[in-house]
Protein backbone atom coordinates (compact mmCIF):
# COMPACT_ATOMS: atom_id res chain seq x y z
CA UNK A 1 0.00 0.00 0.00
CA UNK A 2 1.56 3.50 -0.60
CA UNK A 3 2.19 6.03 1.71
CA UNK A 4 -0.72 8.62 1.59
CA UNK A 5 0.57 11.91 0.99
CA UNK A 6 0.37 14.88 3.48
CA UNK A 7 -0.09 17.48 0.28
CA UNK A 8 -3.44 17.90 0.93
CA UNK A 9 -2.45 20.58 3.69
CA UNK A 10 -0.51 22.74 2.04
CA UNK A 11 -2.09 22.36 -1.56
CA UNK A 12 -5.15 23.40 0.49
CA UNK A 13 -3.20 27.24 1.51
CA UNK A 14 -1.55 27.09 -2.13
CA UNK A 15 -5.11 27.22 -3.40
CA UNK A 16 -6.51 29.25 -1.41
CA UNK A 17 -3.47 31.70 -1.07
CA UNK A 18 -3.43 31.73 -5.38
CA UNK A 19 -7.33 32.92 -4.77
CA UNK A 20 -6.89 35.78 -2.57
CA UNK A 21 -3.72 36.88 -4.29
CA UNK A 22 -5.58 36.32 -7.88
CA UNK A 23 -8.18 38.77 -6.51
CA UNK A 24 -6.81 40.97 -4.45
CA UNK A 25 -2.95 41.72 -5.35
CA UNK A 26 -3.08 43.56 -8.74
CA UNK A 27 -4.98 46.13 -7.09
CA UNK A 28 -3.20 46.17 -3.56
CA UNK A 29 0.36 46.93 -5.97
CA UNK A 30 -1.68 49.60 -8.28
CA UNK A 31 -2.24 51.24 -5.10
CA UNK A 32 1.75 50.82 -3.04
CA UNK A 33 3.63 50.86 -6.36
CA UNK A 34 1.84 53.89 -8.43
CA UNK A 35 -1.27 55.36 -7.34
CA UNK A 36 -0.14 56.36 -4.15
CA UNK A 37 3.57 57.55 -5.14
CA UNK A 38 2.05 59.42 -8.02
CA UNK A 39 -0.05 61.10 -5.98
CA UNK A 40 -3.04 59.88 -7.41
CA UNK A 41 -4.76 59.10 -3.89
CA UNK A 42 -6.66 61.12 -0.92
CA UNK A 43 -4.52 62.97 1.15
CA UNK A 44 -3.63 60.32 4.18
CA UNK A 45 -4.96 57.59 2.29
CA UNK A 46 -1.78 55.11 3.01
CA UNK A 47 -1.19 57.94 6.21
CA UNK A 48 -0.10 56.49 9.61
CA UNK A 49 -3.36 57.52 10.95
CA UNK A 50 -5.60 56.01 8.49
CA UNK A 51 -3.45 52.76 7.94
CA UNK A 52 -3.00 52.22 12.25
CA UNK A 53 -6.56 52.22 12.49
CA UNK A 54 -7.38 50.38 9.74
CA UNK A 55 -4.45 47.73 10.64
CA UNK A 56 -5.60 47.86 14.01
CA UNK A 57 -9.36 47.02 13.96
CA UNK A 58 -10.65 43.12 13.84
CA UNK A 59 -12.05 43.31 10.44
CA UNK A 60 -8.81 45.19 9.08
CA UNK A 61 -6.51 42.83 10.73
CA UNK A 62 -7.85 39.76 9.79
CA UNK A 63 -8.09 40.69 6.58
CA UNK A 64 -4.34 41.85 6.16
CA UNK A 65 -3.33 38.40 7.71
CA UNK A 66 -5.62 36.32 5.24
CA UNK A 67 -4.00 38.22 2.47
CA UNK A 68 -0.72 38.46 3.76
CA UNK A 69 -0.10 34.52 5.15
CA UNK A 70 -2.13 32.85 2.71
CA UNK A 71 0.25 34.21 -0.11
CA UNK A 72 2.94 33.15 1.98
CA UNK A 73 2.06 29.78 1.31
CA UNK A 74 0.96 29.85 -1.76
CA UNK A 75 4.10 31.53 -2.65
CA UNK A 76 6.22 28.82 -0.52
CA UNK A 77 4.12 25.73 -1.83
CA UNK A 78 4.87 26.66 -5.81
CA UNK A 79 8.11 27.51 -5.35
CA UNK A 80 8.95 24.50 -3.54
CA UNK A 81 7.49 22.45 -6.34
CA UNK A 82 9.32 24.83 -8.99
CA UNK A 83 12.95 24.14 -7.22
CA UNK A 84 11.78 20.16 -8.70
CA UNK A 85 11.15 21.98 -11.82
CA UNK A 86 15.13 22.61 -12.08
CA UNK A 87 16.34 19.69 -11.44
CA UNK A 88 16.59 20.24 -7.20
CA UNK A 89 15.78 16.00 -6.40
CA UNK A 90 18.24 15.80 -3.27
CA UNK A 91 17.74 17.38 0.13
CA UNK A 92 13.82 18.05 -0.44
CA UNK A 93 13.18 17.57 2.70
CA UNK A 94 15.61 20.18 3.58
CA UNK A 95 14.25 22.60 0.68
CA UNK A 96 10.64 21.75 2.09
CA UNK A 97 11.59 23.14 5.76
CA UNK A 98 13.09 26.28 3.90
CA UNK A 99 9.82 26.86 1.64
CA UNK A 100 7.24 26.10 4.47
CA UNK A 101 9.16 27.25 7.16
CA UNK A 102 9.58 30.54 6.03
CA UNK A 103 5.77 30.55 5.23
CA UNK A 104 5.68 29.69 8.83
CA UNK A 105 7.70 32.48 9.80
CA UNK A 106 6.15 35.31 7.85
CA UNK A 107 2.54 34.21 8.92
CA UNK A 108 3.23 34.53 12.82
CA UNK A 109 5.27 38.16 11.91
CA UNK A 110 2.93 38.86 10.63
CA UNK A 111 0.37 38.14 13.31
CA UNK A 112 2.54 39.96 15.41
CA UNK A 113 2.81 42.82 14.37
CA UNK A 114 -0.65 43.38 13.93
CA UNK A 115 -0.99 42.32 17.23
CA UNK A 116 1.51 45.32 17.83
CA UNK A 117 -0.76 47.19 15.85
CA UNK A 118 -3.84 46.34 17.45
CA UNK A 119 -2.45 47.19 21.01
CA UNK B 1 15.08 -3.02 -20.10
CA UNK B 2 19.20 -2.95 -19.75
CA UNK B 3 19.03 -6.25 -21.43
CA UNK B 4 17.95 -4.35 -24.58
CA UNK B 5 20.01 -0.97 -23.83
CA UNK B 6 17.43 1.07 -24.09
CA UNK B 7 18.58 4.80 -24.17
CA UNK B 8 16.72 7.38 -21.80
CA UNK B 9 17.84 10.97 -22.81
CA UNK B 10 18.48 13.27 -20.10
CA UNK B 11 15.85 15.77 -18.92
CA UNK B 12 18.45 18.78 -18.39
CA UNK B 13 16.94 21.84 -20.73
CA UNK B 14 13.66 20.21 -20.66
CA UNK B 15 11.67 23.96 -20.33
CA UNK B 16 13.37 24.85 -23.44
CA UNK B 17 11.81 22.04 -25.68
CA UNK B 18 8.80 23.52 -26.00
CA UNK B 19 7.25 27.48 -25.73
CA UNK B 20 4.53 25.74 -23.59
CA UNK B 21 6.88 24.96 -20.98
CA UNK B 22 8.59 28.05 -21.03
CA UNK B 23 5.27 29.46 -20.09
CA UNK B 24 4.38 27.32 -17.75
CA UNK B 25 7.38 28.07 -16.14
CA UNK B 26 6.67 32.20 -16.11
CA UNK B 27 3.90 31.25 -14.49
CA UNK B 28 5.27 29.10 -11.46
CA UNK B 29 7.64 32.57 -11.57
CA UNK B 30 5.10 34.53 -10.46
CA UNK B 31 5.17 32.92 -7.37
CA UNK B 32 8.42 34.16 -6.39
CA UNK B 33 7.45 38.51 -6.94
CA UNK B 34 4.34 37.86 -5.25
CA UNK B 35 6.10 36.42 -2.41
CA UNK B 36 8.25 39.31 -2.48
CA UNK B 37 5.04 41.58 -2.32
CA UNK B 38 4.06 40.05 0.43
CA UNK B 39 7.17 40.63 2.25
CA UNK B 40 6.88 43.98 1.73
CA UNK B 41 3.59 44.73 2.86
CA UNK B 42 5.19 42.64 6.35
CA UNK B 43 7.41 44.93 6.19
CA UNK B 44 4.71 48.20 5.69
CA UNK B 45 3.00 46.69 8.72
CA UNK B 46 6.36 45.82 11.30
CA UNK B 47 7.21 49.89 10.28
CA UNK B 48 3.35 50.62 10.86
CA UNK B 49 3.30 49.06 14.48
CA UNK B 50 6.82 51.02 15.27
CA UNK B 51 5.08 54.11 15.14
CA UNK B 52 4.76 57.34 13.14
CA UNK B 53 8.48 57.92 12.00
CA UNK B 54 9.21 54.32 10.57
CA UNK B 55 6.23 53.94 8.92
CA UNK B 56 7.00 57.25 7.61
CA UNK B 57 10.25 55.88 6.37
CA UNK B 58 8.29 52.58 4.49
CA UNK B 59 5.93 55.40 3.06
CA UNK B 60 9.55 56.91 1.58
CA UNK B 61 10.68 54.07 0.17
CA UNK B 62 7.30 53.35 -1.92
CA UNK B 63 7.81 56.96 -3.38
CA UNK B 64 11.13 56.13 -4.79
CA UNK B 65 11.70 55.11 -7.87
CA UNK B 66 13.43 51.47 -7.01
CA UNK B 67 10.37 51.01 -5.64
CA UNK B 68 7.95 52.07 -8.52
CA UNK B 69 10.10 49.97 -10.54
CA UNK B 70 9.83 47.45 -9.08
CA UNK B 71 6.19 47.14 -8.47
CA UNK B 72 6.19 47.44 -12.39
CA UNK B 73 7.98 44.02 -12.05
CA UNK B 74 5.25 42.91 -9.44
CA UNK B 75 2.41 44.27 -11.17
CA UNK B 76 3.39 41.99 -14.22
CA UNK B 77 3.66 39.17 -12.17
CA UNK B 78 0.53 39.50 -9.98
CA UNK B 79 -1.64 39.56 -13.38
CA UNK B 80 -0.07 37.31 -15.46
CA UNK B 81 -0.89 35.14 -12.00
CA UNK B 82 -4.64 36.04 -11.82
CA UNK B 83 -5.33 35.53 -15.39
CA UNK B 84 -2.95 32.41 -15.55
CA UNK B 85 -4.86 30.98 -12.01
CA UNK B 86 -8.86 31.42 -13.48
CA UNK B 87 -7.44 29.81 -16.52
CA UNK B 88 -6.39 26.60 -15.29
CA UNK B 89 -9.28 26.77 -12.46
CA UNK B 90 -11.73 25.04 -14.31
CA UNK B 91 -9.48 21.71 -13.97
CA UNK B 92 -9.97 21.65 -10.56
CA UNK B 93 -13.30 22.11 -10.26
CA UNK B 94 -16.04 19.04 -10.01
CA UNK B 95 -18.50 19.48 -12.69
CA UNK B 96 -21.39 21.34 -11.83
CA UNK B 97 -24.46 20.12 -12.91
CA UNK B 98 -27.79 22.25 -13.85
CA UNK B 99 -30.58 20.50 -15.32
CA UNK B 100 -28.88 18.21 -17.94
CA UNK B 101 -26.25 21.25 -19.01
CA UNK B 102 -23.03 20.96 -16.95
CA UNK B 103 -21.37 24.11 -16.39
CA UNK B 104 -18.71 25.33 -19.23
CA UNK B 105 -14.85 25.64 -18.72
CA UNK B 106 -15.07 29.77 -20.24
CA UNK B 107 -18.19 30.51 -17.84
CA UNK B 108 -15.84 29.81 -14.61
CA UNK B 109 -12.65 31.51 -16.39
CA UNK B 110 -14.74 34.43 -17.56
CA UNK B 111 -16.37 34.31 -13.35
CA UNK B 112 -13.35 34.14 -12.43
CA UNK B 113 -12.03 37.41 -14.29
CA UNK B 114 -14.99 39.21 -13.39
CA UNK B 115 -14.56 38.93 -9.84
CA UNK B 116 -11.28 40.03 -10.03
CA UNK B 117 -12.15 43.24 -11.72
CA UNK B 118 -14.61 43.37 -9.00
CA UNK B 119 -12.82 42.87 -6.20
CA UNK B 120 -10.07 45.29 -7.70
CA UNK B 121 -12.47 47.99 -7.99
CA UNK B 122 -13.96 47.92 -4.61
CA UNK B 123 -10.42 47.73 -2.80
CA UNK B 124 -9.22 51.10 -4.90
CA UNK B 125 -12.88 52.23 -4.37
CA UNK B 126 -12.15 51.60 -0.55
CA UNK B 127 -8.84 53.00 -0.51
CA UNK B 128 -8.95 55.84 -2.49
CA UNK C 1 2.27 10.49 -54.16
CA UNK C 2 4.73 13.31 -55.85
CA UNK C 3 2.31 14.18 -58.15
CA UNK C 4 2.74 17.86 -56.56
CA UNK C 5 6.63 17.46 -57.07
CA UNK C 6 6.77 18.61 -53.43
CA UNK C 7 9.00 17.49 -51.20
CA UNK C 8 9.90 17.96 -47.37
CA UNK C 9 13.09 17.47 -45.50
CA UNK C 10 12.16 14.79 -42.42
CA UNK C 11 15.33 14.61 -40.14
CA UNK C 12 14.83 11.54 -38.14
CA UNK C 13 16.11 10.27 -34.48
CA UNK C 14 18.21 7.23 -35.23
CA UNK C 15 19.38 4.77 -32.60
CA UNK C 16 20.24 1.11 -33.16
CA UNK C 17 21.24 -0.04 -29.94
CA UNK C 18 23.63 -2.70 -30.92
CA UNK C 19 25.80 -0.08 -32.78
CA UNK C 20 24.88 3.01 -30.99
CA UNK C 21 26.31 4.34 -27.88
CA UNK C 22 23.59 7.51 -28.55
CA UNK C 23 21.18 8.52 -30.92
CA UNK C 24 21.55 10.66 -33.88
CA UNK C 25 19.96 12.01 -36.12
CA UNK C 26 19.67 11.17 -40.10
CA UNK C 27 18.08 13.76 -43.00
CA UNK C 28 15.49 11.81 -45.74
CA UNK C 29 14.18 13.84 -48.74
CA UNK C 30 10.80 12.70 -48.73
CA UNK C 31 7.97 13.88 -51.86
CA UNK C 32 4.31 14.55 -50.45
CA UNK C 33 0.97 15.11 -51.71
CA UNK C 34 -1.87 17.47 -50.22
CA UNK C 35 -2.67 14.62 -47.90
CA UNK C 36 0.66 12.95 -47.13
CA UNK C 37 0.86 12.49 -43.38
CA UNK C 38 3.78 12.15 -41.38
CA UNK C 39 3.25 8.40 -40.91
CA UNK C 40 2.86 7.89 -44.69
CA UNK C 41 6.22 9.83 -44.94
CA UNK C 42 7.71 7.54 -42.72
CA UNK C 43 6.49 4.44 -44.30
CA UNK C 44 8.23 6.11 -47.73
CA UNK C 45 11.40 6.59 -46.13
CA UNK C 46 11.19 2.25 -44.83
CA UNK C 47 9.88 1.46 -48.07
CA UNK C 48 12.00 3.74 -50.80
CA UNK C 49 14.76 5.04 -48.51
CA UNK C 50 15.89 3.14 -45.82
CA UNK C 51 14.61 0.08 -44.74
CA UNK C 52 16.09 0.18 -41.58
CA UNK C 53 13.72 2.65 -39.57
CA UNK C 54 12.06 1.48 -37.14
CA UNK C 55 8.81 3.01 -35.75
CA UNK C 56 5.03 1.74 -34.78
CA UNK C 57 2.27 2.68 -36.41
CA UNK C 58 -1.30 0.70 -36.82
CA UNK C 59 -4.79 1.54 -37.93
CA UNK C 60 -3.86 5.28 -39.37
CA UNK C 61 -6.76 6.79 -38.43
CA UNK C 62 -6.34 8.11 -34.95
CA UNK C 63 -7.75 5.50 -33.11
CA UNK C 64 -5.05 2.52 -32.06
CA UNK C 65 -3.03 5.18 -30.43
CA UNK C 66 0.19 3.32 -31.79
CA UNK C 67 1.85 6.07 -33.95
CA UNK C 68 2.40 9.00 -31.29
CA UNK C 69 5.78 10.89 -32.26
CA UNK C 70 7.62 14.19 -31.42
CA UNK C 71 6.81 16.47 -34.34
CA UNK C 72 8.73 19.51 -34.38
CA UNK C 73 9.02 19.26 -30.49
CA UNK C 74 5.25 18.29 -29.44
CA UNK C 75 3.48 15.01 -29.25
CA UNK C 76 1.23 13.72 -32.35
CA UNK C 77 -0.32 11.19 -33.72
CA UNK C 78 1.38 10.91 -37.36
CA UNK C 79 -1.32 9.62 -38.80
CA UNK C 80 -3.00 12.61 -37.65
CA UNK C 81 -0.71 14.77 -38.41
CA UNK C 82 -0.02 16.15 -42.15
CA UNK C 83 3.54 17.41 -44.04
CA UNK C 84 1.95 20.10 -45.91
CA UNK C 85 1.78 22.12 -42.72
CA UNK C 86 5.34 22.23 -42.14
CA UNK C 87 6.35 22.35 -45.60
CA UNK C 88 8.53 24.46 -46.57
CA UNK C 89 10.02 24.01 -43.47
CA UNK C 90 12.22 20.99 -42.14
CA UNK C 91 10.40 18.26 -39.89
CA UNK C 92 11.95 17.02 -36.77
CA UNK C 93 10.68 13.44 -35.68
CA UNK C 94 11.77 12.15 -32.83
CA UNK C 95 10.28 9.42 -30.63
CA UNK C 96 8.00 10.05 -27.32
CA UNK C 97 9.96 11.73 -24.56
CA UNK C 98 9.97 11.00 -21.43
CA UNK C 99 10.16 7.54 -22.34
CA UNK C 100 13.44 5.22 -22.87
CA UNK C 101 14.18 4.44 -26.72
CA UNK C 102 14.03 1.21 -27.41
CA UNK C 103 15.00 1.46 -31.33
CA UNK C 104 14.72 4.53 -33.54
CA UNK C 105 11.38 5.86 -33.28
CA UNK C 106 9.55 3.09 -30.68
CA UNK C 107 9.68 3.65 -27.17
CA UNK C 108 9.84 1.39 -24.05
CA UNK C 109 5.83 1.61 -22.59
CA UNK C 110 5.87 -0.85 -20.20
CA UNK C 111 5.96 1.30 -17.42
CA UNK C 112 2.59 2.77 -18.68
CA UNK C 113 1.36 -0.91 -19.09
CA UNK C 114 2.38 -1.81 -15.53
CA UNK C 115 0.83 1.28 -14.22
CA UNK C 116 -2.62 0.53 -16.08
CA UNK C 117 -3.23 -2.71 -14.82
CA UNK C 118 -2.03 -1.46 -10.90
CA UNK C 119 -5.50 0.96 -11.22
CA UNK C 120 -7.63 -1.95 -11.89
CA UNK C 121 -8.99 -0.36 -15.21
CA UNK C 122 -12.55 -2.19 -15.23
CA UNK C 123 -15.61 -2.16 -13.94
CA UNK C 124 -15.21 -3.73 -9.70
CA UNK C 125 -18.49 -4.78 -7.84
CA UNK C 126 -19.16 -5.99 -4.41
CA UNK C 127 -21.16 -8.28 -5.90
CA UNK C 128 -21.66 -9.53 -9.71
CA UNK C 129 -24.81 -8.79 -11.23
CA UNK C 130 -25.97 -12.23 -12.41
CA UNK C 131 -26.70 -12.80 -16.25
CA UNK C 132 -30.16 -13.69 -15.20
CA UNK C 133 -31.04 -9.88 -13.36
CA UNK C 134 -30.39 -7.94 -16.74
CA UNK C 135 -27.86 -5.38 -18.10
CA UNK C 136 -26.64 -2.40 -15.91
CA UNK C 137 -28.38 0.91 -16.66
CA UNK C 138 -27.12 4.42 -16.86
CA UNK C 139 -29.36 7.64 -17.79
CA UNK C 140 -27.45 10.24 -19.96
CA UNK C 141 -26.63 12.21 -16.95
CA UNK C 142 -24.50 8.93 -15.63
CA UNK C 143 -23.11 8.36 -18.56
CA UNK C 144 -21.73 12.19 -19.09
CA UNK C 145 -19.89 11.74 -15.79
CA UNK C 146 -17.24 9.54 -17.29
CA UNK C 147 -17.50 9.16 -20.89
CA UNK C 148 -15.16 11.65 -22.16
CA UNK C 149 -12.32 10.04 -20.06
CA UNK C 150 -13.18 6.80 -20.95
CA UNK C 151 -12.35 8.01 -25.19
CA UNK C 152 -8.42 7.33 -23.89
CA UNK C 153 -6.85 5.17 -26.74
CA UNK C 154 -3.47 5.07 -24.50
CA UNK C 155 -1.66 6.99 -26.94
CA UNK C 156 0.48 8.44 -24.62
CA UNK C 157 1.07 11.80 -26.08
CA UNK C 158 0.06 12.86 -22.52
CA UNK C 159 2.96 11.51 -20.85
CA UNK C 160 5.68 13.07 -23.51
CA UNK C 161 3.81 16.27 -22.77
CA UNK C 162 3.98 15.94 -19.10
CA UNK C 163 7.70 17.16 -17.70
CA UNK C 164 6.36 15.74 -14.24
CA UNK C 165 6.31 12.70 -15.99
CA UNK C 166 10.03 13.38 -17.47
CA UNK C 167 11.55 14.66 -13.92
CA UNK C 168 9.97 11.42 -11.89
CA UNK C 169 8.39 7.73 -13.85
CA UNK C 170 6.97 7.23 -10.52
CA UNK C 171 4.63 9.82 -10.81
CA UNK C 172 1.17 7.91 -12.27
CA UNK C 173 0.94 10.32 -14.87
CA UNK C 174 -2.11 11.80 -16.93
CA UNK C 175 -3.45 9.11 -18.97
CA UNK C 176 -3.59 6.81 -15.70
CA UNK C 177 -5.35 9.29 -13.74
CA UNK C 178 -7.66 9.98 -16.96
CA UNK C 179 -8.13 6.17 -16.94
CA UNK C 180 -8.69 5.64 -13.09
CA UNK C 181 -11.17 8.80 -13.35
CA UNK C 182 -13.01 6.78 -16.08
CA UNK C 183 -13.77 3.80 -13.78
CA UNK C 184 -14.45 6.07 -10.35
CA UNK C 185 -16.96 7.95 -11.95
CA UNK C 186 -18.74 4.88 -13.60
CA UNK C 187 -21.93 4.36 -11.50
CA UNK C 188 -21.90 0.76 -11.81
CA UNK C 189 -17.97 0.88 -10.57
CA UNK C 190 -17.49 0.17 -6.51
CA UNK C 191 -14.06 -0.03 -6.20
CA UNK C 192 -13.44 3.44 -5.91
CA UNK C 193 -12.21 2.59 -2.63
CA UNK C 194 -9.04 0.31 -3.55
CA UNK C 195 -7.99 2.82 -6.11
CA UNK C 196 -8.04 5.56 -3.82
CA UNK C 197 -4.31 4.78 -2.37
CA UNK C 198 -2.98 5.22 -5.93
CA UNK C 199 -4.60 8.34 -6.33
CA UNK C 200 -3.38 9.69 -2.50
CA UNK C 201 0.05 8.92 -3.05
CA UNK C 202 3.03 11.39 -3.36
CA UNK C 203 3.43 10.01 -7.11
CA UNK C 204 -0.59 9.80 -7.18
CA UNK C 205 -2.01 13.21 -7.54
CA UNK C 206 -0.01 15.15 -6.19
CA UNK C 207 3.37 15.08 -8.53
CA UNK C 208 1.30 17.05 -11.20
CA UNK C 209 1.97 20.82 -11.25
CA UNK C 210 -1.00 21.47 -13.55
CA UNK C 211 1.26 22.41 -16.62
CA UNK C 212 -1.71 21.39 -18.26
CA UNK C 213 0.21 20.57 -21.50
CA UNK C 214 -1.24 16.95 -21.51
CA UNK C 215 -4.64 17.88 -22.08
CA UNK C 216 -4.00 20.59 -25.11
CA UNK C 217 -2.00 17.46 -27.02
CA UNK C 218 -4.68 14.82 -26.17
CA UNK C 219 -6.17 13.31 -29.94
CA UNK C 220 -9.12 12.70 -28.10
CA UNK C 221 -10.03 15.41 -25.83
CA UNK C 222 -10.25 13.61 -22.86
CA UNK C 223 -8.52 16.52 -20.42
CA UNK C 224 -6.25 14.37 -18.23
CA UNK C 225 -5.41 17.76 -16.89
CA UNK C 226 -9.46 17.97 -15.48
CA UNK C 227 -8.59 13.99 -14.25
CA UNK C 228 -5.69 14.41 -11.99
CA UNK C 229 -7.09 18.25 -11.05
CA UNK C 230 -10.04 16.81 -9.95
CA UNK C 231 -8.75 14.00 -7.96
CA UNK C 232 -6.62 16.17 -6.15
CA UNK C 233 -10.19 17.79 -4.69
CA UNK C 234 -11.25 14.11 -4.07
CA UNK C 235 -7.75 13.37 -2.47
CA UNK C 236 -8.20 16.29 -0.14
CA UNK C 237 -11.82 15.94 1.24
CA UNK C 238 -10.54 12.32 1.78
CA UNK C 239 -7.62 13.24 3.53
CA UNK C 240 -9.30 15.73 6.20
CA UNK C 241 -12.93 13.74 6.37
CA UNK C 242 -11.71 9.93 6.92
CA UNK C 243 -12.04 10.31 10.26
CA UNK C 244 -15.71 11.00 9.77
CA UNK C 245 -16.27 7.81 7.68
CA UNK C 246 -17.92 4.92 9.27
CA UNK C 247 -15.17 2.90 7.32
CA UNK C 248 -12.54 4.64 8.46
CA UNK C 249 -10.15 5.56 5.97
CA UNK C 250 -10.52 4.70 2.71
CA UNK C 251 -7.01 3.38 2.25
Amino acid sequence: MSKRSHEPIFWSLFGAGGVVAALVLPALVLITGLAWPLGLMSDGALGYERMSSVAGSLLGGLVLFGVIALTFWHAAHRIFHSLHDFGVHRGLGVWKMVCYGAAFVGTLWTAGALVAIAI
Amino acid sequence: MSARNTYVRPMRGWYRRNPRFMAYLLREGTSVFVALYALLLVWGLTALAGGAASYERWLAFLASPVSVLLHLVILAAAVYHTITWFQVAPKATPPLVLGTKSLPDSAIIGGGYAAAVVVSLVILVIAW
Amino acid sequence: MSESGREIEIEVLRYHPERDKEPRYQTYLVPFAHDTSVLQGLQYIKDHLDGTLTFRWSCRMAICGSCGKMVNGEPKLSCHTFLRDYHPGKLRVEPLWHFPIVRDLAVDQSDFLQKLEAIKPYIIRDEEKPVSEGVYRQTPAQLARYQQFSQCINCLLCYAACPQYGLNSDFQGPGIMALLHRYNSDSRDQGKAERMPIVNAEEGVWSCTLVGYCSEVCPKHVDPAAAVNRNKVNSTMDYFLRFLSPRGANS
